[in-house]
């Protein structure tokens, strides 16, 4: 188990910075999931950290040593690959004994250990299997038993689930929460899936262009985004983000401070039949398009803010047909000039926006 | 309406029937200019080849006398025949061992990136591309026994000259020597796709599972080269038994016959000695012995075989 810090840590690749000064401390025991779009650098991030790429500049400490120049072997440190990375010719459980037949561990000590895991993971019937015949979730299920047999200070799992069918990866985000419990080491996780990442970790690390975002819970980040990225990348569909000069004649007397305003899909209200509501925005608009995904309608209105996506737990509405959509004061988001989220700027805008109640 | 119902079902069956013939004959048709080629030039060479072996003949005579198996009684008591063997199994062995091991060794050496190492692959690969009359030619005169390159750096170094060619103890080796030269550039080329086909990912988990070098060339790099060995080592070992242009030019199977294998000396009884029956009988036992090895490999490696 291990504390990891990056301290002021760089990549530059032939001159593309990567990797942009970021400092971060991943708490012992965490499950950390590093999400964000392609090109985000969080997996150059995991990749530092294992010592398959080597930072530009910074310092990495796991636990309390230096591992700059320490080779990946040598960090304590084990990794759950993207293609899994089982070895083709091996069985399952020469898999998950290599490392430890290199590191000369007894045979019997070694029986033992792989006998434990693979029970642990549900491999047992399996182990004289080569790889090839495993299906998608097994292969993942001995990635995880070669990591966990080494007991390593460090979960490093790259993408783990991406290549597993939709029912097959909601059952291993489970099963890894609860491994993850099970063993109580440090995970980091790395995805581009924002459904994972708010499943799974304890905390997120929400990246873009090789600078953190947000770091914080994954309520904290849904309830409280720290800019308009992390508004956006967090949520399905993402929060509705509009320029404060589109509220002009719907909401007076927001703070200079507030240049852009936002707010979830799920938190508007969309119905047939206006209810002028106290403190709450309403919109006469016009249902552009509808997802109807039985629980819930996704629409994507037309109003004189603009075009913008509505999700309602209520019984679809007819497409094309015009509706209202109302938006409670105190759901707005405001974001800074800077595109963040000032401290305590929400608080005065959402009064005064309900005091000076318009519409 | 019933009866309109009834003829378009007729029409629709014959339709049908007539389509189903020509999809039937289509492959056929399509196929068949393969397969007169395949049998004009490869199933008919080889039955006549049969037939020849159990006759006497000397390609002017009108006559081909039956001898049964003569040919091969007589084949298998020949000293120098038997000598054709050894020395096709020792030059197909040694340069297939000596080509692979060493491309092997070059490819792990020269993959990587770099315009060294790029220059480096493109002259390993240069002689593949020289025809063997100019390799031949060019190996002559290195290895000239008085005027050689070879031996004058030999000198250099204060080694006496070595009879390269001309001496039955070395001539067969002074050709397997030949051999590896031409080869280690193709093999090496091969071995270097290969390497870069096996998923870098690979790599290091073994690194994070604490491989020794030694470990790891053998548990990932040869498991995962293995199609490509065994590629290598099928076609090295047919293309060495079948050994012809350098003994011709640079020994015509000599000295003292030391340097004569298979096919050379199928060429010397059939068209110099004009034995044509007895060539054929040694054709037909090449042809065994080739059929076995594939077989064998096919048999034995494809189970030992990754394939992805």
């Amino acid at each position: 188990m291990a504390e990891i810090r990056f301290e002021n840590i760089s990549k530059t690749f032939n001159e593309d910075r990567v990797v942009k000064n970021i400092s971060l401390t991943i708490k012992d025991g965490s499950f950390t999931v590093l999400v964000g779009p392609s090109g985000c650098g969080k997996s150059t991030i995991l990749r530092m950290l294992a010592g398959f790429e080597k930072q530009t500049e910074g310092d990495i400490w796991i636990g309390d040593k230096l591992v700059n120049d320490l080779s990946p072997s040598k960090r304590d440190i084990a990794m759950v690959f993207q293609n899994y990375a089982l070895y083709p010719t091996m069985t399952v459980k020469g898999n998950i004994e290599f490392g430890l037949t290199n590191r000369k561990v007894p045979k019997k000590e070694r029986e033992q250990l792989v006998g434990e895991i693979a029970g642990i993971v549900g491999l047992t019937e399996h182990l004289n299997k080569k790889p090839d015949k495993l299906s998608g979730g097994q292969r993942q299920r001995v990635a995880l038993a070669r990591a966990m047999v080494k007991k390593p200070k460090v979960f490093i799992l790259d993408e783990p689930l991406s290549n597993l069918d939709a029912k097959l990866r909601t059952q291993m985000r489970t099963e890894l929460i609860q491994l993850h419990e099970k063993l109580g080491t440090t995970f980091v996780y790395v995805t581009h899936d924002q459904v994972e990442a708010m499943s799974m970790g304890d905390e997120i690390i929400i990246l873009n262009h090789g600078v953190v975002q947000q770091k914080a819970a994954p309520i904290d980040v849904y309830e409280n985004p720290g800019n308009i990225f992390a508004a956006e990348f967090i949520g399905q569909p993402p929060m509705n983000v509009f320029e404060r000069s589109a509220f002009a004649g719907t909401l007076d007397g927001l703070p200079e401070e507030a240049h852009y305003i936002g707010f979830r899909p799920e938190h508007a209200g969309i119905s047939s039949t206006s209810a002028s509501v106290p403190h709450t925005i309403e919109l006469e608009s016009e249902i552009l398009a509808l997802e109807t995904l039985g629980a819930e309608t996704i629409y994507k209105v037309k109003n004189r803010i603009g075009v913008m996506n509505i999700r309602s737990f209520a019984a679809p509405l007819p497409k094309n047909a015009s509706c209202f959509v109302t938006i409670p004061f105190e759901k707005l988001y405001p974001f800074g000039a800077d595109k963040t989220a000032g401290p305590g700027l929400d608080l005065s805008v959402k009064k005064e926006a309900a005091l000076n109640g318009v519409d | 309406m019933a009866l309109i119902k009834a003829s378009m079902g007729m029409e629709r069956r014959a339709e049908r029937r007539s389509l189903v013939s020509w999809a039937n004959v289509r492959p056929y048709a399509m196929i068949s200019p393969a397969i007169v080629v395949f049998c004009l030039f490869f199933i008919y060479p080889i039955g006549y080849m049969i037939y020849l072996s159990f006759h006497d003949w000397n390609f002017v005579s009108p006559t081909k006398e039956f001898v049964g198996t003569a040919n091969f009684t007589h084949l298998l008591s020949d000293r120098d025949f038997r000598e054709v063997i050894v020395n096709s199994f020792i030059y197909t062995f040694a340069s297939v061992f000596l080509t692979i091991s060493i491309s092997l060794m070059l490819a792990l050496w020269l993959n990587r990136r770099g315009a060294i190492y790029s220059f480096m692959q493109a002259s390993i690969f240069s002689p593949h591309i020289i025809s063997l009359v100019s390799v031949s030619m060019l190996w002559m005169w290195i290895m000239d026994a008085d005027y050689g390159l070879l031996n004058w750096a030999l000198n250099l170094i204060g080694i006496e000259s070595i009879p390269w060619l001309t001496s039955p103890d070395y001539a067969l080796a002074s050709l397997i020597l030949v051999a590896v030269w031409k080869g280690i550039g193709f093999n090496t080329l091969v071995f270097i796709a290969g390497l870069q086909s096996i998923p870098k990912d690979l790599y290091e988990a073994a690194e994070l599972d604490q491989t020794p070098p030694w470990r790891r060339f053998l548990r990932l790099t040869v498991p995962m080269l293995s199609p490509t060995l065994f590629f290598l080592t099928i076609i090295g070992l047919i293309n060495s038994f079948q050994v012809f242009e350098t003994i011709n030019l640079m020994t015509a199977g000599g000295p003292i016959n030391s340097t004569n294998t298979f096919v050379y000396y199928i060429y010397q009884n059939g068209f110099q000695f004009f034995k044509i029956g007895y060539a054929s009988a040694a054709g037909v036992i090449l042809l065994v012995i080739l059929s076995v090895l594939t077989v064998i490999y096919f048999k034995v490696l494809s189970k030992r075989v990754h394939y992805r």
